[in-house]
């Protein structure tokens, strides 16, 4: 009778599940196909099935979509974005362009704690590596396209200070530039005329709520939409320029592939430390479930409850502001400057208590050369971040009503090191160099 | 030994589930269990289940199907009464909405549910933004009764 006992506590797992698996077969009906191991991906990795399957979630980027810029593949579009990007006349002190926080050789970021334009600003500079795979923009996502985020800074006083009617006169002002726009988005406004287009000008909003008010009402309604539609359209070829900041192919989309085809030479494109580390993140680590798909994103807002950069209490609404700034932006996607004004998301976004203090999950791609991390940049290096969810160490206290996601995870040093491997793998900056470099270094027209 | 652990999480799975055959070729599947919920490995074709009290049918199909993690996606919802089959009437409204209960939160936004016949509904807005357990609430209302049927849906 012991010997029995012993037998079925030893085996309780299994027989339960032979008695589960009995009444399923008694009842399930008989075209219900059984989940079966491929056995062409049996032998070939340390995966499970379902660490398989969760894997191949994460290969594949798609192509970049945005129906609301019908320019984001426009090559002219882009060429037009690329010099903007670069151009330092954008400023208003003629010194501050997009790639002085976007620096291709720092990541397309700045490799700074917080962000630094005219004046230091709140948070830090995201990357803009796959940025326009992005469903919000902004770490608060207060934009819900890229043309509509690329907006922001250039009015914005504590970043680059200038104005759209300044940005429309840069534009008709300058041969090249004039001609690239007016071969994508046809003639511009007639702005010689100064008493019909002032110099500068730029109506308040919630990028400067003290913005040249006077000068922007003088204008009549007419000739406020055209500047408008040029500042939209300046937004929609930044953005299709910054649609070629794609890392698609790192050594995980190497091993990704060799795993779903059985190619062990791909699959070499990953270390064995790295490999292991694949195995943390998309199992018991539990990394995927923000760090989803395959941009290593789910796109949204959380709490990650990282301490404050000086220590203190968090005043920073992040997400509970920028819900109500992308519902009220006139440049959003339900908007008139958009090129597909329904079914956005914006259209159907919910705001919440529970929003406060949220920030959107960053993507992984080259997230080896984005240091440093966290919406303040508050750690300096990968390690910290991993010790950082491994411990929860000086976490902020969860809200009342917050979500449950994060625990402490417990890993090893030599899991902090496998996981570390694996994000390491994940970078790839390969582009054409030409759009990493202003364009007078390069033969783009 | 994994070979077992899915055997024993799909037998639970479909032993929760109900057991009624497919409709000779289609898709369709229907469950009930615990409180109106259901549970369902991410369907395609067309789901149905009810409430905890069996007043109502609701048969659902998603689009596109089946239901990706975060991809927008619409369902066609049916409402019908459990006992005669007969579509609810224009006096009833149906609510949809989901939830990762193990999270804590929701989804970030607000479905739209339009009436677009008798008893039938189009649902837009819906969006499941991260892998693992969801559920998705179909509260019908009627009078000042409401009752809901759960899905249970595991995303990967």
């Amino acid at each position: 009778m012991i010997q029995v006992m012993r037998f079925v506590r030893r085996n309780l797992p299994c027989l339960v599940s032979s008695v589960f698996l009995l009444i399923f077969m008694s009842c399930a009906p008989r075209n219900v196909k059984l989940q079966t191991i491929d056995s062409s991906h049996s032998n070939n990795s340390i995966f499970t099935p379902q660490e398989f399957r969760r894997i191949l979630k994460h290969a594949s980027l798609p192509q970049v979509s945005d129906p609301t810029n019908r320019y984001q593949n426009s090559e002219s579009a882009a060429i037009l974005g690329h010099r903007l990007f670069f151009d330092t006349r954008l400023s208003v002190n003629n010194k501050i362009n997009c790639a002085a926080c976007h620096d291709p050789t720092k990541g397309l970021a700045d490799g700074k704690p917080i962000a630094e334009g005219l004046e230091t600003g709140r948070r830090h500079t995201p990357s803009l590596w796959n940025v326009a795979y992005n469903r919000w923009f902004f770490w608060d996502g207060r934009a819900d396209s890229l043309w509509a985020q690329a907006l922001h800074p250039i009015e914005s006083p504590a970043e680059m200070g200038f104005s759209r009617l300044a940005a429309a006169h840069l534009i008709y002002g300058d041969a090249v530039l004039r001609r690239l726009y007016e071969s994508t988005f046809g003639a511009l406004p007639t702005l010689s005329d100064d008493t019909r287009f002032p110099a500068q000008g730029k109506p308040a909003s919630s990028v400067d709520p003290n913005g040249n008010d006077a000068t922007w009402k003088s204008m009549n309604a007419d000739d406020q939409d055209a500047i408008n539609r040029v500042f939209a359209n300046i937004g929609k070829s930044l953005a299709a320029y910054e649609s070629k900041l794609v890392s698609r192919r790192s050594p995980f989309d190497v091993f990704a592939d060799g795993l779903a085809t059985d190619d062990k030479n791909k699959m070499a494109a990953l270390s064995p430390a790295a490999q292991r580390g694949l195995k943390l993140f998309v199992g018991s680590a539990n990394c995927r479930v923000c760090h989803a798909g395959p941009n290593f994103t789910d796109g949204e807002f959380h709490d990650t409850r990282v301490p404050t950069l000086d220590g203190g209490q968090p005043t920073d609404p992040g997400r509970f502001n920028g819900a109500n700034e992308v519902i009220h932006d006139p440049f959003n996607a339900t908007g008139a400057f958009s090129d597909e004004r329904t079914g956005s998301f914006v259209e159907f976004l919910v705001n919440n208590p529970e929003n406060w203090g949220r920030f959107k999950t960053p993507t992984l791609r080259n997230v080896a050369r984005t240091a440093p991390y966290m919406h303040q940049g508050q750690f300096a290096t990968l390690n910290e971040v991993v010790d950082y969810y491994s411990t929860l160490d000086r976490a902020l206290p969860a809200g009342h009503h917050g979500e449950t996601i994060l625990q402490p995870l417990f890993l090893s040093e030599d899991e902090e090191h496998d996981l570390i491997a694996f994000l390491e793998s994940l970078t790839d900056e390969n582009i054409t160099p030409e759009w990493l470099v202003p364009a007078a270094n390069t033969k783009l027209p | 030994m994994q070979i077992m652990r899915i055997s024993v999480s799909m037998a639970i799975l479909i032993s929760i589930a109900g057991c009624e055959q497919p409709k000779a070729g289609g898709t369709s599947q229907t469950t009930h269990g615990r409180e109106g919920a259901s549970t369902s490995k991410n369907p395609g074709g067309s789901v149905k289940l009810f409430d905890a009290e069996k007043t109502y049918r609701i048969e659902f199909s998603a689009e596109p199907s089946p239901i990706g993690t975060s991809a927008p996606f619409l369902l066609h919802v049916n409402v019908t009464r459990a006992s005669t089959g007969e579509p609810v009437g224009d006096e009833s409204s149906l609510v949809v909405d989901a939830a990762m209960p193990e999270h804590r939160h929701g989804m970030n936004t607000q479905p739209r549910v339009s009436r677009v016949g008798r008893g039938q509904f189009d649902v837009e807005g819906m969006i499941l933004h991260m892998p693992g357990r969801w559920e998705i609430y179909f509260d019908v209302t009627e009078g000042a009764v409401t009752r809901r049927a759960t899905l249970q849906l595991e995303l990967e």
